[in-house]
């Protein structure tokens, strides 16, 4: 009776290597920022986007049993991740399109040194 | 194994609400109802990455130069110390399928040590920016180049680790005194003691490892000076603060505040005059070349803007700092009064393999504030 | 089966107390966890929100009456609209079908015990009663006076006290929305007794469901809005406020991105209250059904998809704003699909006018003149002509008011004996939607034309000054119309009046109803009027929602009884379509 629950249990060894893992890419993003050999640029922000979604991933997946639980919960997930996508894609695209008729109206309206 | 096979083999344990069918149904439902509510909790922390990325999109440079005050290594020691946490959550899950209490009540109490530590460390570098004038765009009271006496900061956050674990100590002896009859009470005042303890050592370990840093660079920034005072004394006054701002990396050397200098960028625009003159050179291109050749300086655009805008830009990169890590603070404590309850709970054996939602649910939440500073902690700390 | 009314008596003797009088008691309705009355005392606020809201509506009408403004100074006349505008919107039409009839009916419907999770129920309650008590004293006590889209920088740079309270408020409120979406969802995904399929249920709940979808992925992002926008107005964090190097457009996104999906959180419910009513009072199996319902779920997706809409003179981007423009019109295909359907139930149809059925004509009437002037509003051209014009606001008040609230009266008469087991007045109840339809157009048509004259919206005075020129002939246009619209809205007013006292008058005078005296096919016209605590004796059997023909009155009950069970009726046996 004990052991009927349909519910998954994650092994320890699983839970383990995942934290070594997450530990592992934390070391690697701190890195790979404060290293000054190797210069990726403007994939900078993208890279350590990467990293930080693999992090995540590994989370959602193994941390809180997506792996193993209904698909709704991840559609759910996924779905939230979805329109915040899509906030914030056409927000800052609008921003971007904007954004030079505001920097030409700051230059000839710079502040004083000491406003605000 | 199906729903009803499952009603069929234990009928109703003493937490199942009458209007569901089984325990099974509840535990679903439970899920199901976390999972929206973490949803929503994700397209709340949108706005403020949508913040961030709209202001970092347009100010980059700034956006770079501002988040050199933050440590990386305090950062990434509070994100290890978040997914030990994480892990000691997943754990408690497991232990409370496989029935084993002790486990779930010490992988609880461990993760509240480690939310204390989080806050803890927290504490410190609110405190420290705090004495610096690096304050949201509305406060900001930071000037280029100052040196504020951290001594009193640092004084003043050692002695409040102290108080804490002398507070840590001290509700643990409550337990043990007033939950002599009642052990979901004694448990609670554990847990409590365990977060208040582990805030204390947050708070003593974050302050010594930032007077440690602080020293490093005044060495370096000492040495700076005294290379660079009579060639170009203003420009060393530059090195100085990007020496401070990459505190992270022990500068020991000449050489290597050397290298800073030259890569320079933000340069004297932050200073109102030289904002004025820049915006000036607008009108005659030519000049800018020159300037440019003689100062090592690129003006570009955002420059001009930057300088336009005022000095006091780099308080919105404050601003979303201090927006995003206090609301994700908010979290940590909500999430901290939950598993203070659970442990309780847990202490009174209410959970079992076939009742553990409350645990289940909270351990979710936790793992999405996790989730959530797993993409803070790059965003803020490790702007390059 | 013959019933007397002897029997019946006999029956009522025999039925368990009801929800409203199983237990009594101050502590037994503010601390119940029945989802019935919880839905009552929303009900009860959100009547009270519409008597605060609509006593301010014509307050500015009134002061409109004359070119210079009758009543009040401009400061005062901001005021009042902002009250007027914030309270019907965030704590009347929000809440009002789904937190007072979906908290009633959904459970019921499905054929469920109560909601998913009780408590979080309750405490929706509770959170919305502090946020509108938050709300209301920011408004009554400090004067609020920025409309109710609390745009920057004028948001951050007046009065702080009145702004962080009433963004208090909307924030609890938001969480009060929050935890009645949530409670839906998941009942619906996880309760529905077996034989209850996804297309079975009834089309109230596929549109509760979509509402549910919007309000948990777009409340939170007002939530973060508000919570900035205070931040933004104490601290000045110099994220919306221009003054602090912030940018107010941002605020416009955020707002909107979730303010234009609430428009739908406002339309949706009420979409489905039509559909419910629709083929009761036609007889007559609903037309298209698996369209109404995914156009539901269709609606509620491609509302977020559009919210630049409201932005196309904000300073947003050229490109931006054709996008948004031509997405908007994208919404258009599945209301209209909605509409068609409804029409198509309608088709040959046996009606009955009973006074739900004279409120949903009217919904059908008014909500398509709404939805088809949002089409002018939709294209950039025109919309930089009608942008922040009186067309704007006869617009919204067709598809809000002549929508949702149109609605919502309608599914409280069609409601109303199953919720308080009384028979309402059925007279009475016509004459209420005739003067509410007479008086909604006298109202808000000739502000269609208003607007297209160039009368702008929010203006305290029309008699014409420096940035505002008026001639005479406009004087004169103005004032007549503005004149007719007064004298509609006080017409509405009356309407109103008499549905309320109706409604009322039914709970006191009423005569007992039966189980069904609509011959409704869904779940709640087989449990009692009023139904027991725990809805059902039994869980329900599940079968189409929408045939009647297994239904027949009968006299002596004054109701509608099933049809001996000669013959078992398959799902799959509907009435012939077209």
């Amino acid at each position: 009776m004990s052991e009927n629950h349909s519910h998954y249990v994650t092994p320890l060894p699983v839970l383990l290597g995942t934290f070594l893992a997450l530990v592992g890419l934390t070391v690697l993003t701190v890195y790979q920022a404060t290293q000054d050999h190797v210069d990726f640029g403007r994939f900078e922000v993208g890279l350590t986007l990467l990293i930080a979604a693999v992090k995540a991933i590994l989370v959602a997946v193994i941390f809180m049993q997506l792996a193993h639980d209904k698909p709704m919960n991840s559609i759910i997930l996924v779905s939230s991740i979805l329109f915040v996508a899509l906030f914030l894609s056409i927000t800052l695209m609008d921003r971007a399109e904007y954004k030079p008729q505001v920097d030409d109206y700051v230059i000839q309206h710079p502040k004083t040194a000491d406003s605000l | 194994m199906s729903a009803s096979a499952h009603a069929d083999d234990h009928s109703h344990h003493r937490f199942q609400a009458h209007h569901f069918e089984t325990g099974e149904q509840q535990f679903q439902a439970g899920k199901l109802g976390m999972w929206l509510f973490l949803s929503t909790e994700v397209l709340f922390f949108s706005g403020m990455f949508c913040a961030y990325a709209a202001y970092r999109a347009a100010h980059p440079q700034i956006f770079e130069d501002a988040a050199k005050f933050l440590k990386p290594e305090l950062g990434a020691a509070n994100t290890i110390v978040l997914l030990l946490s994480s892990l000691t959550v997943a754990w408690s899950v497991r232990c409370v399928q496989l029935n084993d209490k002790k486990g779930l009540l010490a992988n609880l109490i461990i993760t509240l040590a480690c939310a204390g530590i989080f806050m803890g460390v927290k504490t410190v570098e609110y405190s420290i920016k705090f004495t610096e004038g690096l304050f949201w765009r509305g406060g900001y009271t930071y000037v280029e180049g100052s040196h504020p006496d951290l001594g009193p900061t640092h004084e003043r956050l050692m002695y409040t680790g102290l108080v804490m674990l002398g507070i840590g100590v001290l509700l643990g002896v409550i337990g043990i005194v007033l939950g002599a009859n009642s052990v979901g009470r004694r448990w609670a005042f554990y847990a409590l003691a365990a977060t208040v303890i582990g805030a204390g050592v947050g708070c003593l370990a974050g302050n010594a490892y930032t007077q440690g840093a602080e020293g490093d660079e005044h060495h370096a920034e000492a040495a700076a000076h005294a290379d660079h005072e009579h060639e170009h004394g203003e420009e060393a006054a530059h090195g100085e603060e990007e020496a401070e701002g990459e505190g992270n990396v022990a500068v020991e050397d000449q050489e290597a505040v050397e290298e800073l200098e030259g890569t320079d960028r933000v340069d004297g625009l932050e200073h109102p005059e030289t904002a004025e003159q820049a915006i000036e050179q607008v009108q005659s291109p030519g000049e800018i070349q020159a300037e440019e050749a003689s100062a090592d300086v690129v003006l570009t655009k955002e420059k001009l803007v930057y300088a336009s805008e005022g000095p006091k830009f780099p308080g919105v990169f404050f601003s979303i700092y201090y927006a995003m890590t206090g609301v994700h603070a908010i979290h940590i404590l909500a999430g901290i009064g939950v598993f203070v309850w659970i442990v309780s709970r847990a202490a009174r054996d209410h959970f079992e393999p076939h009742y553990y939602g409350p645990v289940e649910y909270t351990g979710l939440y936790w793992h999405l504030v996790d989730l959530i500073w797993i993409f803070l902690f790059p965003l803020l700390y490790l702007i390059q | 089966m013959i019933a007397t009314p002897a029997q019946i008596e006999q029956g009522t003797s025999h039925d368990e107390k009801n929800y409203l009088n199983v237990s009594s008691g101050f502590a037994s309705w503010a601390f119940t966890l029945d989802h019935k009355r919880i839905g009552i005392m929303y009900l009860v606020g959100i009547a009270v929100s519409l008597l605060l809201g609509g006593i301010f509506a014509l307050l500015v009408r009134l002061h409109l009456w004359y070119p210079a403004g009758g009543m009040f100074d401009a400061k005062t006349y901001n005021e009042i609209f902002t009250l007027h505008g914030a309270i019907m919107v965030f704590l009347f039409i929000i809440p009002s079908v789904p937190a007072s009839l979906g908290n009633f009916f959904l459970p019921i419907m499905l054929g469920a015990k109560d909601v998913a999770f009780p408590r979080m129920n309750l405490a929706s309650f509770y959170l919305w009663v502090i946020g509108a008590i938050f709300f209301v004293s920011a408004m009554l006590i400090s004067g609020l006076d920025t409309g109710w889209t609390f745009y920057t920088p004028y948001s951050v740079e007046t009065s702080t006290a009145p702004v962080v309270c009433a963004t208090m408020g909307v924030f609890i409120l938001g969480f009060s929305s929050i935890f009645t979406g949530l409670n839906f969802v998941v009942t619906v995904n996880t309760m529905r007794p077996p034989g209850m399929t996804w297309f079975r249920m009834p089309l109230f709940l596929w549109s509760l469901y979509a509402t549910g979808i919007i309000q948990l992925l777009a409340t939170p992002v007002l939530g973060i809005t508000v919570l900035l926008l205070g931040l933004e107005a104490t601290l000045h964090i110099g994220i919306f406020d221009p003054k602090y190097n912030g940018d107010p457009v941002l605020f416009q996104h955020f707002f909107w991105f979730y303010s234009h999906p609430a428009v739908y959180i406002m339309i949706l419910p009420a979409m489905g209250v039509v559909s419910e009513l629709l083929p009761v009072y036609c007889r007559k199996h609903i037309f298209g059904y698996k369209f109404i319902a995914l156009s539901s779920v269709a609606i509620a997706l491609l509302g977020f998809l559009v919210w630049g809409h409201h932005m196309f003179v904000s300073s947003q981007s050229a490109l931006t704003a054709v996008i948004f423009s031509g997405l908007t019109f994208s919404v258009a295909i599945p209301s209209g699909i909605k509409v068609f359907n409804w029409l198509a139930t309608m088709y040959k149809g046996n009606l009955y006018l009973t006074t739900g059925m004279c409120y949903v004509l009217s919904f059908l009437f008014l909500f398509t003149i709404g939805g088809l002037t949002g089409l002018h509003l939709g294209s950039l051209a025109t919309d930089v002509a009608l942008h922040d014009t009186y067309f704007v606001v006869a617009h919204f008040h067709y598809v809000m008011m002549g929508g949702s609230l149109i609605a919502f009266i309608a599914a409280l008469f069609h409601w109303w004996p199953k919720m308080f087991g009384k028979m309402y007045n059925e007279t009475w109840g016509r004459i209420s939607a005739l003067l509410v339809f007479v008086g909604f157009n006298l109202t808000f048509f000739p502000q269609f034309l208003l607007g297209s004259l160039g009368m702008p919206r929010r203006y305290a005075s029309y008699e014409g000054r420096e940035g505002f020129p008026v001639s005479e002939t406009m004087l004169q246009q103005f004032t007549a119309l503005h004149r007719v619209s007064t004298t509609g809205a006080m017409i509405l007013g009356v309407g109103l009046f008499i549905a309320a006292g109706t409604l009322i008058a039914a709970l006191y005078y009423g005569r007992r109803a039966p189980r069904n005296p609509w011959g409704g096919a869904t779940l709640e016209w087989t449990c009692q009027s009023p139904p027991i605590h725990h809805n059902f004796h039994e869980t329900p059997t599940v079968g189409d929602p929408y045939i009647y023909a297994n239904l027949e009155w009968d006299p002596d009950l004054e109701g509608y009884k099933p049809l001996p069970p000669a013959s078992p009726t398959p799902a799959h046996e509907q009435e012939p379509v077209g």
